[in-house]
């Protein structure tokens, strides 16, 4: 088994030593090549946003530009819900642990509930968005309580995952959050003085959430790898390899 | 704030990992302390001081552009 995971082209790989076998290690690369795409995806969403205006919108109209995110929109809900979906399936190990990968049930504790919370986003997300016209946006009264219910065991988890949180990531979940309030009341600010003189259009509810969840994730990943920590890895941080342990 | 905590892990050869297990924080964290860009909570400052024998003042300390400055009445 040993020379098995030594194998670099064997899904075995990631599999930490003294992991009890079953379906997971096989889908082990499946979910980490998932969530470090897509987390990479979700965290440069403004950037996602302008590459897909650059590229779609062809006559520079404003029917064009909405085109051109609605796009980003879909791609961005998409890469939010596998980033969650796999999150989740890599904090979950079936059969017994081994003692020296305990220490990371924090870890898996606060990711999972952070990915479950990002799934729950995006399917909110996803509800609102779906009437796909740009500009449109629909209460959806017949979606409104499971919506409610939905978003409800949303921020339980997210409550649950910052409970576990350490001080450093709850300080930059906060910096991340009180920074997005401060950039986005900017821009609705300068948005509404210049609408009449630029003739803009109206800001949509769904926009946003939409534009909000961006931001948000974009300075967060932003003050983590920059600010905080050396880099933010799934594999890493939930334990899946032993780079940690060559750190002194 | 600049601290000694990395020194100190050395000597007692321990990983990043497993002294933040003993403390109740991330890897990352320590990580994040150690090359200066995370000031810890007084309160994990001191588990720190308990955790390796100390003082705080003998792991933090200020900068040294700080240390240079008189003390203010």
């Amino acid at each position: 088994m040993n020379d098995r995971r030594q194998n670099f082209q064997d899904p075995w790989r990631f599999v930490p030593k003294g992991w009890s076998a079953g379906p997971w290690p096989r889908l082990s690369p499946v979910f980490l090549a998932t969530a470090r795409s897509c987390t990479n995806l979700v965290s440069g969403g403004p950037l996602l946003t302008v590459l897909c205006v650059l590229l779609f919108s062809w006559s520079w109209t404003w029917s064009a530009i909405h085109e051109a995110v609605l796009l980003a929109k879909w791609v961005y809900v998409l890469a939010m819900t596998l980033a969650g979906l796999s999150i989740i399936g890599m904090t979950f190990r079936p059969g017994r642990e081994p003692e020296r990968h305990q220490k990371f049930h924090r870890e898996r504790s606060v990711a999972r509930g952070m990915a479950g919370a990002v799934v729950i986003m995006a399917i909110v997300l996803w509800v609102l968005l779906s009437p796909s016209i740009p500009g449109a946006f629909q209460p959806l009264p017949s979606l409104a309580l499971p919506l409610s219910g939905l978003c409800a065991i949303g921020v339980i988890m997210l409550l649950q995952a910052v409970r576990l949180m350490d001080e450093m990531e709850r300080s930059i979940l906060s910096e991340a959050a009180a920074l997005t309030a401060v950039v986005l009341t900017s821009v609705f600010m300068v948005w509404t003085l210049c609408k009449p003189q630029f003739n803009l259009p109206d800001i949509d509810p769904s926009w946003a959430l939409f534009t909000a969840t961006q931001v948000f994730f974009a300075i967060l990943w932003l003050f983590v790898v920059l600010l905080r920590t050396e880099r933010w890895d799934p594999a890493d941080y939930l334990g899946w390899d032993a780079r940690h342990e060559r750190q002194l | 704030m600049k601290n000694r905590l990395r020194v100190l892990r050395a000597e007692r050869n321990w990983s990043q990992a497993e002294l933040a297990e003993a403390l109740g924080v991330s890897r990352q964290t320590i990580n994040a302390i150690e090359v200066e860009k995370y000031d810890p909570s007084l309160p994990l400052a001191f588990k720190m001081a308990r955790l390796f024998g100390t003082r705080i003042e003998e792991i933090f300390s200020e900068p040294d552009d700080q240390q240079d400055e008189p003390a203010r009445a």
